[in-house]
C-alpha cells in the first residue's frame, strides 16, 4: 500500500512541482493538495493521509499551527515540514507542535523521499543543516530524542550534556560562568521536564538520545 | 697862707700830758672854737665810729715809730660831715721815749666824695662787666687780655684770672685765626666791627665747632689812637642750629607741598601770592592759557578778576570765594570747574582755606585735577541713566522689592502688565500679584533665601483678577545704604506658553507621524521580505528541486555537470535571498515570535562579533502585535549594536519576562559602562539611536531605562504593554 501524501503549500507552482516528483516515486501517492494551513487541517481530517508535507509560511493558519491541530486531532498522521527557513528555531517549533520531520525546500528531492520514509519508520527526520545546528548525531533520530529539543531549552540541554559527561554542579557552574544555584535550578527543571529523578538516569537518557558520545 | 689856702691845720698831741692842741686852721676846718684840751675831748671832735680806729692807728704809729696816716670824719656843728686826712710823726726824746705826735690835718671831703663816686662807678662797670650775659673782654694792642668777664671766660673754658696778661692765641688758639685779623683791623682803622659771625672752638669744648656773634670796638687813648680793643661776644651756636632746624622744617614744608599733586599757593589778606608749590608752577608753565603772572608777588585776585572767556563765571565765583575766606565770612570755600585743554577734557576743584590760629591772614588756594573722579562720576551718572532707561523702557516688569514681599518701586512695564499704577502695585505687594494657589511660589522664595537668587514660572494676577503665566527671576542684593533688597523681573509668557503648547502638539503629531512612518517602513520591509521569500525564494527552491529531478533523468556527463553547477548557483541565490529576507524583516520574528526572533538575532551577533549572548525567557506566553514585536525587536537590536560598538563587553544577557500585563526585557552587559546621568536625551555620538529607540517604544506605550556607571557594565530595562 502506497504512502498517502498530502501537500500543503500556498504556492501552486511548488505544489505542482512536488506532486510531480513524489508521484514518480514507487510506493507514494499524493492524495490531495491544500493551499493554506486551514484547508490542510480540514483535508487531513477528511482524508487522514499518512504524511502531510507542510509548508511553514502560509497565510491564515501557518504550518506550525496547522501541524499542532493536525497532530492533536490525528496523532498517527506524520507531518514533515518543507520550509524555506534554515533557522533551527523553525524546526524546533515544528517539533514542539508535533511535527516529525523538517526539510529545506532547496534540499535535493531525494531528501524529501528519505524524510517521508524516515517518519513512516516512527523516527524523526531533521535535514542535515538543522540536525547539525542541534548537534544531533544523525538526521534520522529516535522520537524520544526530539523531546530533548522540544522540551528542554538550549541552556538546559547544555547542562544535561555536561551532567551526562560526568561534571558535577559546581564544575558546570564554573564552565558556564554562572552560579551553582542557577545550575541547580536547571537540573531540577530538566528532571521535572523529562520525569527523570536521578543523575544516573539522566546520563543514560542523554547517551540514548545521542546528546553525548559513549566514550566516557 | 699856703696852709690856709689848702685848708690844712696843724695839730699836736703831747704824749706825756695827753694834751691836744690845734692850730687856728683846724678851728676853721672843724667849725669849733677848740684850741687845747685833753685827748679825750679832742676825740669827741671826731665821728664816734671813726674815733677808735684813729686812736689805735696813732698808738700803732707811736709804738712802731712809723708815720701816722689816717682818714676820718668829723661832724661840724652845722651838721656837715667833713672828711679829714691826718698825717703825723712821733717825736722822741734823746732816750728814745715818745714825746709827742705832731701832724697836719687836711680837709679831703671833696676828694673823698669824688673817690666814692669813682668807686661806685667802678663797681657799676664791674657789676655790668661781671653780670653781663654777653661775653666782654678788653685787650691791649698786643692782644693780651686786660680784662674779661666770667661769661666770656666760661665760654673760653678758663677761669677769668688765667686770661689776664695772656694773648688771645695763647688762651683760645682755636679762635685766634678767626678773630686776630678783626682785632688788628680795629686797631689799625680805629673803627668798630659789628656783628660778625665767628666760628671756631675753645678749650671748653675741644673739637666742637661753635658760633658766636661778636662786635669789636676800639678803645682810644687821649690822642685818638686805639690803645686796645673791646669785644662783645654772644654765643649763637644754639640759635644757629635752631635756625638750621627752622630752615630744614621750612624746606620740609616746601618739599611736602611740592610733592602734592594739587597746585597750591598761599595768599596774604590782599590776595598777593606769597608762595606757590611745584605743581602750581608746573601747571602755570605747562598751560599757555595761563598767561598772567601767577607766581610770588602777583595778586591772585587780580588774576581771577581779570579772567575772561567761557570761564568768567567760574573765575568770578572763585574770586568771591577767596574774598569771603579772607574776610572771615567763610572758613573755607571750594568749587569744581571745567578747564579743558585742547588735548583733553579736564576738571578741577579749587579749595580755599585759611591758616588757623592767630597771626597774619594767610589763605591757601589749592587746585586739584579731579578729571579721573569726574570722568568716573560722569560714567556712573551715564550708567545710572542707562539703567534708568532700561528700567523705564523694559518690556519686562521690573520691581525693586524687600525680601518680605513689599514693593518699593515698579517700572511702567510692571504697571502695564498688572494693570495697576505704581502706587497700587506698592499697596498690593508681592502677595497681591501672585496667584496664592500657586505652590511654586513658596519653593521659589525658599530657594532665593538659600542661594540668593531664584527663577521660575508663576501664575500672576492682574488688577481685574485675570491670571497670566509669567517667568520670574529674583535676586537678593544689598543697596548702598546696606539694606537687603530684592529685584524682580517678570516676563509675561502667555504667548510663549501658547507657542509651547503648539510646539508640544506639533511634537506629538510629528512623533506619531514618525512612528507611523517607521511602522509603515517596517510593514513595507516585511512585505518585500515576504515577497522575496515566498515568490523568488520558493521559485528558486522549486527550480532547485526540479534541477535535482532533471539530473536523475540523465547520465550524460556534460549535462549532469551543468545541472550541478546551476543547482549550486540556485542554492547561492536562495542563501542570498534568505539573508536579505532576514535583514529586511526576519521571518523567524514574525512567524515564531519575539523570543525566537531575538534568539536568531543573538546568534547572528555572536557569529559576527566577539560576544556571547545569552537569552533567558520565563517561557510565559507573551502576546504581541506586529508593531510591538518589531519595536521591541529593534530596541534590543539597537542595544546590542551599542554594546558591540561601545561597551567592549564579553557577554550580554537578554532576559524576557512577563509581568501582569506587560513584557519586561532587560539587556545587561559586562562592558565598560558609562555615566548614565551624563547622557543627553539625544546627543551626537550614537545618541540618536537611543533617542529614536525611546521614541519608538513610546509609540507602543513602552519605556526604556538605563542604569550604568563606569566600570560596572550597563543594564537597560524595557517595558511595554502586551497586546490586549
Amino acid at each position: 500500500m502506497a504512502i498517502r501524501v498530502l501537500i500543503a503549500d500556498d504556492h501552486k507552482i511548488m505544489r505542482e512541482g512536488l506532486r510531480a516528483l513524489i508521484e514518480k516515486q514507487k510506493g507514494m501517492e499524493v492524495i490531495a493538495e491544500a493551499e493554506d494551513g486551514r484547508s490542510a487541517v480540514q483535508i487531513t481530517g477528511k482524508l487522514a493521509p499518512d504524511v502531510v508535507i507542510m509548508d511553514i509560511g502560509m497565510p491564515g493558519l501557518n504550518g506550525i499551527e496547522a501541524t499542532r491541530q493536525i497532530v492533536k486531532a490525528l496523532p498517527t498522521v506524520k507531518v514533515v515540514a518543507l520550509s524555506m527557513h534554515a533557522d533551527k528555531r523553525f524546526a524546533l517549533e515544528m517539533l514542539k507542535a508535533g511535527g516529525s520531520g523538517y526539510v529545506l525546500k532547496n534540499a535535493a528531492f531525494e531528501e524529501v523521499v528519505h524524510a517521508i520514509n524516515c517518519v513512516m519508520g516512527q523516527k524523526i527526520y531533521l535535514c542535515p543543516p538543522v540536525a547539525g545546528a542541534f548537534k544531533a548525531s544523525a538526521s534520522c533520530l529516535p522520537i524520544a530524542a526530539a523531546t530533548v529539543f522540544s522540551v528542554l531549552t538550549a541552556r538546559e540541554r547544555e547542562v544535561l550534556q555536561l551532567l551526562a559527561e560526568g561534571n558535577n554542579t559546581k564544575e558546570i557552574a564554573a564552565l558556564l560562568f554562572v552560579s551553582v544555584k542557577t545550575i541547580e535550578t536547571h537540573r531540577v527543571q530538566i528532571m521535572k521536564k523529562l520525569d527523570i529523578h536521578s543523575v544516573a538516569e539522566l546520563t543514560k537518557y542523554a547517551l540514548r538520545e545521542g546528546l553525548t558520545s559513549i566514550d566516557l | 697862707m699856703a696852709l690856709a689856702a689848702s685848708h690844712t691845720g696843724i695839730w699836736e698831741w703831747d704824749l706825756r700830758t695827753d694834751a691836744v692842741s690845734l692850730s687856728r686852721e683846724c678851728f676853721d676846718l672843724l667849725g669849733v672854737r677848740w684850741t687845747e684840751g685833753t685827748l679825750r675831748s679832742a676825740m669827741d671832735l671826731l665821728m664816734p665810729s671813726d674815733a677808735l680806729r684813729v686812736l689805735s692807728a696813732a698808738r700803732a704809729a707811736i709804738a712802731e715809730k712809723s708815720v701816722f696816716r689816717e682818714e676820718f670824719r668829723t661832724i661840724r656843728p652845722d651838721g656837715a660831715v667833713l672828711w679829714l686826712s691826718a698825717i703825723g710823726q712821733v717825736e722822741y726824746d734823746d732816750a728814745g721815749a715818745p714825746l709827742r705826735l705832731v701832724g697836719t690835718a687836711q680837709d679831703i671831703t671833696e676828694t673823698k666824695a669824688l673817690q666814692i663816686e669813682i668807686n661806685k662807678r667802678e663797681q657799676w662797670v664791674d657789676s655790668f662787666f661781671m653780670g653781663a650775659t654777653a661775653g666782654l673782654a678788653l685787650l691791649d694792642r698786643d692782644l693780651r687780655y686786660i680784662r674779661i668777664n666770667e661769661t666770656l671766660a666760661e665760654m673760653n673754658g678758663l677761669p677769668a684770672g688765667e686770661h689776664i696778661g695772656r694773648t688771645v692765641r695763647e688762651v683760645v688758639p682755636g679762635m685766634a685765626d678767626a678773630v686776630e685779623p678783626i682785632f688788628r683791623q680795629v686797631l689799625a682803622t680805629g673803627r668798630p666791627v659789628l656783628n660778625v659771625e665767628v666760628s671756631g672752638e675753645t678749650p671748653r669744648q675741644p673739637g666742637v665747632p661753635r658760633q658766636w656773634l661778636e662786635s669789636f670796638f676800639p678803645m682810644k687813648g687821649e690822642d685818638g689812637v686805639a690803645q686796645g680793643v673791646g669785644a662783645i661776644v654772644v654765643e649763637i651756636t644754639e640759635l644757629k642750629s635752631a635756625e638750621l632746624a627752622l630752615d630744614e622744617s621750612r624746606q620740609f614744608a616746601q618739599a611736602t607741598i611740592d610733592a602734592l599733586s594739587a597746585s597750591i599757593c598761599v595768599l596774604d589778606e590782599a590776595g598777593t601770592i606769597l608762595a606757590v608749590n611745584h605743581a602750581w608752577r608746573a601747571f602755570a608753565e605747562a598751560n599757555p592759557p595761563v598767561r598772567q603772572n601767577v607766581f610770588e608777588g602777583a595778586n591772585y585776585l587780580a588774576v581771577t578778576d581779570g579772567a575772561g572767556g567761557p570761564d568768567t563765571a567760574d573765575a568770578s565765583a572763585f574770586a568771591a570765594g577767596i574774598r569771603a575766606v579772607i574776610s572771615g565770612a567763610r572758613s573755607a570755600f571750594s568749587r569744581e570747574y571745567p578747564c579743558h585743554s585742547p588735548a583733553e577734557q579736564r576738571w578741577f576743584i579749587g579749595r580755599v582755606t585759611r591758616f588757623p590760629g592767630p597771626g597774619p591772614v594767610r589763605i591757601v588756594v589749592a587746585h586739584e585735577n579731579i578729571t579721573t573722579c569726574k570722568l568716573a562720576e560722569l560714567a556712573l551718572q551715564e550708567s545710572e541713566e542707562r539703567y534708568r532707561m532700561l528700567f523705564e523702557n523694559s518690556m519686562d516688569a521690573i520691581m525693586l522689592t524687600v525680601p518680605d514681599g513689599r514693593i518699593l518701586s515698579a517700572n511702567p512695564a510692571a504697571c502695564l502688565m498688572f494693570g495697576r499704577t505704581e502706587a497700587e502695585l506698592r499697596a498690593a505687594g508681592r502677595d497681591g500679584l501672585v496667584d496664592t494657589g500657586d505652590s511654586r511660589m513658596q519653593s521659589l522664595i525658599e530657594e532665593r533665601k538659600r542661594t540668593g537668587r531664584a527663577s521660575g514660572e508663576l501664575t500672576f494676577v492682574r488688577k481685574d483678577g485675570s491670571r497670566f503665566p509669567g517667568e520670574i527671576s529674583s535676586q537678593l542684593f544689598t543697596d548702598r545704604e546696606g539694606n537687603t533688597r530684592t529685584s524682580m523681573f517678570i516676563h509675561d509668557i502667555t504667548k510663549r506658553k501658547q507657542a509651547e503648547s503648539e510646539v508640544l502638539s506639533y511634537r506629538d503629531a510629528l512623533r506619531s507621524l514618525a512612528l507611523e512612518l517607521s511602522l509603515t517602513e517596517e510593514r513595507e520591509r516585511h512585505r518585500i521580505a515576504t515577497d522575496l521569500h515566498d515568490n523568488i525564494g520558493q521559485t528558486l527552491a522549486l527550480a532547485s528541486i526540479k534541477l535535482g529531478g532533471l539530473r536523475e533523468c540523465t547520465d550524460i556527463t556534460g549535462v549532469t555537470d551543468g545541472v550541478d553547477d546551476i543547482r549550486g548557483l540556485v542554492r547561492q541565490a536562495i542563501e542570498y535571498t534568505r539573508s536579505v529576507t532576514f535583514d529586511l524583516s526576519p521571518p523567524v520574528l514574525y512567524e515564531l515570535g519575539l523570543v525566537a526572533g531575538l534568539s536568531a538575532l543573538a546568534e547572528q551577533f555572536q557569529g559576527r562579533h566577539a560576544i556571547e549572548i545569552e537569552i533567558t525567557d520565563d517561557e510565559q506566553p507573551k502576546v504581541l502585535g506586529d508593531d510591538q514585536l518589531i519595536a521591541l525587536y529593534k530596541a534590543v537590536r539597537e542595544l546590542l549594536m551599542n554594546i558591540v560598538k561601545h561597551a567592549k563587553a564579553r557577554k550580554a544577557v537578554i532576559t524576557l519576562q512577563r509581568n501582569a500585563d506587560s513584557i519586561g526585557i532587560t539587556v545587561e552587559d559586562d562592558g565598560t559602562g558609562f555615566e548614565a546621568s551624563a547622557m543627553k536625551p539625544y546627543g551626537s555620538a550614537g545618541g540618536f539611536g537611543l533617542f529614536s529607540t525611546r521614541e519608538r517604544l513610546r509609540g507602543i506605550g513602552g519605556r526604556l531605562e538605563i542604569a550604568s556607571a563606569p566600570g560596572t557594565g550597563t543594564k537597560v530595562t524595557i517595558e511595554a504593554p502586551l497586546q490586549q
